[in-house]
């Protein structure tokens, strides 16, 4: 009788619906009939619902451990991967209108997200550096691909992916290198291990120090923080627009998964060491963030320093590193994806598909000529500015909450005064929208497919997370933070 | 360390320092390829003196062999010749000097620090057999192997896909033709 | 005469430190990415010198998670070698897929001019 004792299929059976689908749709991709083709996006979003069910399932099986201590299959992981898999499968809809248009025959991006989708689980499941290591990669990898097709923009997507290549690439080096200091540390690659090892006091200080700082450094490119930023604002502004939207969310919470597994699962005992050093980084975020974000023109700019911005509210739950930190880095993730993905979805639709520059005026008299997406861009820069009734505010109440109950006051005053600064750029452009006339010739915008059912489903997640029926699901943050 | 390993390794040492800085330093980019091919030999060379011999053998056939027979086709097939490879910018080469050393040192200082505790550390080296790692990648680490696939499958694809000759001249040159 | 893996590390941060200077002034965009690789190569001397010296080893277990017994010791860097040996592959790939591309629009590949590094 064969027995499976370990690995748990529950478990598992998530990783396995996006894997197989990826594989599907890249098969279908290269050898599929112009029908089947055709039919790529429904499928992609076919296997992220079925992914979804399984991830329920294993939600509600609550086996933590799986594949020998590989996948850590606990309320954060399941709570980060429901963030990825609605951010691929909005992105697969985005994708499907608006990705066809550029000239290159581009199918290959349902595969591309698919497996990028499967790199991010993994890391927000890793209980083992090599996992960690390996689904970032496979993440990265097929980003710079993605980066690359620009179809009749290749000039500037070549440029942003190469960009965005050797940076990343770079990035990795920092990345290993401290691990291998952990390593070096520790003695141990598990996350379990070099806890209990560091909390024992019988890890080698110097390389514990200095491998924790390297691993910031490289998760610090991968995330946008200020000062390993400065590509994000250039490969944002040349990638095409559908793949910004998922490089501005998915990779991003992919990357504050990881520093949630290293810094606290893995070193937490050593919280003293890299505590002030976020602290420091999380700060000059927020500032250069919003500060840079004043002066953009140019709308995917603005927004990639926008994104910047909000890397460095998240960084202050990871820095506080204490329950009330878990629950608002959860609830902020969902909350941003939502919220970014809209904004994007209303860049895609103003630019009329044609991925060129978009300059802020553009968006003049949207809310004459296109409601729906001048109104769900007003939602999405409302919350992102964090007022009040939306979920912007609360995900940002639990943050600067945590980071004052963590002992840093000033920190969590800096943050607010950056979100006051914040409501500066973001109301320009519903200024924009609502105050002045459309430009000369332009025209209505019909909204339709399944850019419409991107644009409703991440105005109704908004408002699922504003309202206070959506409380419950800060519970539920706070249940999975446990 | 024995006498004679002290001695193996300052010579594998210099020849990989060398390898490195002749690699950045050469004007024709093959040669900084094959500068590059020396480096990754010392480094299996380094790897057997820490008997670690799979990883020798990986290194040359992986890192010397296909990666660095991928970049010499890649500078032939875009027939590179001989370039100042180098930034004119005298002030950034500068900064990134003092930073690249500036690194170094701090690394180093790192494994001058030693903590209030070691590790347990095995006077010898663990023995070694090649099985071992197979079982380790087959079982414990099985997960990450098929990842590493995946991964690998990804970058395939990826490479095709951006290599290949646009469609777009094409379609553009009908549409243009059907506006006409 | 020093015997764990100290030695092996500095060597590691030489190298890194060499790749770390190419990476910020190679013009040419090929010479980067053999920069990026001798970075890589840099820190697997360290994963195999950690793994030789200071590794606490890993249960063997079957594929799928039947504990055989016994403890592997040793090896648990290498096979992170042997991952970041097969990233450095990937990456090579597809930056010079990159590379052949930008070439076909750019008729050149150096980096300056495409303004990589604007801070």
């Amino acid at each position: 009788m064969y027995q499976v004792p370990d690995v748990h299929l529950l478990t598992f059976l998530p990783f396995v619906a996006v894997v197989l689908t990826g594989l599907v749709t890249m098969v279908l991709s290269a050898f599929g009939t112009e029908e089947q083709q055709a039919r790529l996006p429904r499928i992609g979003l076919l296997g992220l619902a079925v992914s979804g069910i399984a991830l329920l399932l294993a939600g509600t099986a609550r086996t933590n451990s799986s594949f020998g201590g590989m996948l850590n299959m606990d309320g954060t992981a399941v709570w980060f991967h429901i963030v990825f898999l609605i951010t691929t499968a909005l992105t697969v809809a985005l994708a499907a209108d608006h990705f066809k248009d550029l000239g290159a025959e581009h199918r290959e991006i349902y595969a591309l997200l698919l497996f990028a989708c499967m790199g991010m689980m993994l890391m927000a499941a890793a209980g083992n550096l090599v996992v960690l290591f390996i689904g970032l990669e496979t993440m990265s990898v097929a980003l710079y691909i993605m980066a690359a097709m620009g179809g009749r923009r290749q000039e500037s997507s070549n440029e942003a992916a190469l960009k965005y290549l050797l940076l990343g690439a770079f990035a990795t080096g920092f990345l290993v290198y401290g691990m291998a200091l952990l390593y070096g540390a520790t003695g141990s690659l598990a996350v379990a291990t070099i806890s209990d090892t560091v909390a024992a006091g019988s890890a080698h200080v110097g390389y514990l120090a200095i491998g924790l700082a390297l691993l910031t450094i490289g998760l610090g490119f991968k995330v946008a923080l200020v000062p390993f930023h400065m590509w994000a604002p250039d490969v944002y502004e040349g990638s095409p627009t559908v793949v910004t939207a998922f490089m501005a969310v998915g990779p991003k919470l992919a990357g504050f998964a990881a520093m949630w597994r290293i810094l606290h699962d893995a070193a937490l005992p050593a919280q003293q060491q890299w505590m002030p050093v976020l602290a420091v980084l999380a700060v000059v975020t927020m500032l250069v963030g919003n500060l840079a974000a004043l002066t953009q023109t140019n709308i995917k700019r603005l927004l990639a320093y926008s994104s910047i911005a909000h890397a460095g509210y998240i960084a202050l739950g990871v820095m506080a590193g204490n329950q009330t930190g878990l629950q608002g880095v959860l609830y902020y993730a969902a909350t941003y994806a939502f919220l970014s993905l809209a904004a994007f979805t209303v860049v895609l639709i103003a630019n009329g598909d044609t991925n060129e520059q978009l300059h802020i005026d553009e968006l003049r008299g949207l809310g004459k000529r296109a409601p729906l997406a001048a109104a769900s861009l007003t939602v999405a820069l409302v919350g992102m500015a964090g007022i009040p009734p939306l979920s912007g505010f609360l995900g940002k109440y639990l943050l600067f909450s945590a980071a004052v109950q963590s002992g840093h006051v000033a920190v969590a005053a800096i943050g607010v005064l950056c979100s006051v600064i914040s409501v500066y750029y973001y109301f320009r452009l519903i200024v924009l929208m609502y105050m002045q006339p459309p430009v000369e010739g332009a025209q209505q915008i019909e909204i339709t497919g399944y850019t419409k059912c991107a644009l409703v489903a991440t105005l109704v997640g908004t408002i699922i997370l504003s309202l206070p029926i959506g409380w419950p699901i800060v519970l539920m943050a706070g249940w999975c933070a446990v | 360390m024995s006498v004679g390993s002290l001695i193996a390794f300052c010579i594998l040492a210099l020849v990989a320092i060398f390898g490195a800085f002749r690699m950045l330093t050469s004007h024709h980019p093959v040669h900084s390829a094959l500068y590059l091919v020396l480096n990754f030999c010392a480094t299996a060379g380094i790897y057997l003196l820490l008997t670690a011999p799979f990883i020798a053998i990986v290194q040359i056939a992986v890192y010397a062999g296909a990666i660095m027979v991928l970049f010499l086709f890649i500078m032939m097939y875009l027939n590179l010749g001989f370039t100042r490879d180098i930034l004119d910018d005298k002030r950034r080469r500068w900064v990134t000097l003092v930073a690249a050393v500036l690194l170094g040192a701090l690394i180093w200082m790192g494994a001058a620090l030693h903590g209030a505790v070691t590790l347990p550390a095995n006077a010898l080296p663990p023995p070694y057999k090649v099985e071992e790692i197979g079982m380790v990648l087959f079982g414990t680490y099985a997960l990450p192997f098929e990842v590493a696939s995946i991964l690998l499958l990804v970058a395939m694809m990826g490479a095709v896909v951006i290599a290949r000759p646009q469609l777009r001249a094409e379609s553009d040159t009908k549409k243009e033709a059907a506006q006409r | 005469m020093p015997s764990g893996a100290e030695p092996y590390l500095f060597l590691s941060a030489a190298l890194f430190a060499i790749g770390l200077y190419g990476v910020f002034t190679r013009k040419n965009a090929v010479g980067v990415l053999m920069s990026l690789e001798l970075l890589l190569n840099a820190v697997n001397i360290n994963l195999v010198a950690f793994s030789r010296t200071v590794d606490r080893g890993v249960d063997l277990v079957r594929l799928g998670g039947t504990e055989v017994g016994g403890v592997a010791l040793g090896v648990s860097g290498q096979v992170l070698a042997i991952m970041v040996i097969s990233v450095a592959a990937a990456e090579a790939a597809v930056g010079l897929a990159i590379v052949i591309s930008i070439y076909r629009t750019f008729r050149h590949i150096t980096v300056d001019d495409l303004d990589l590094l604007r801070w």
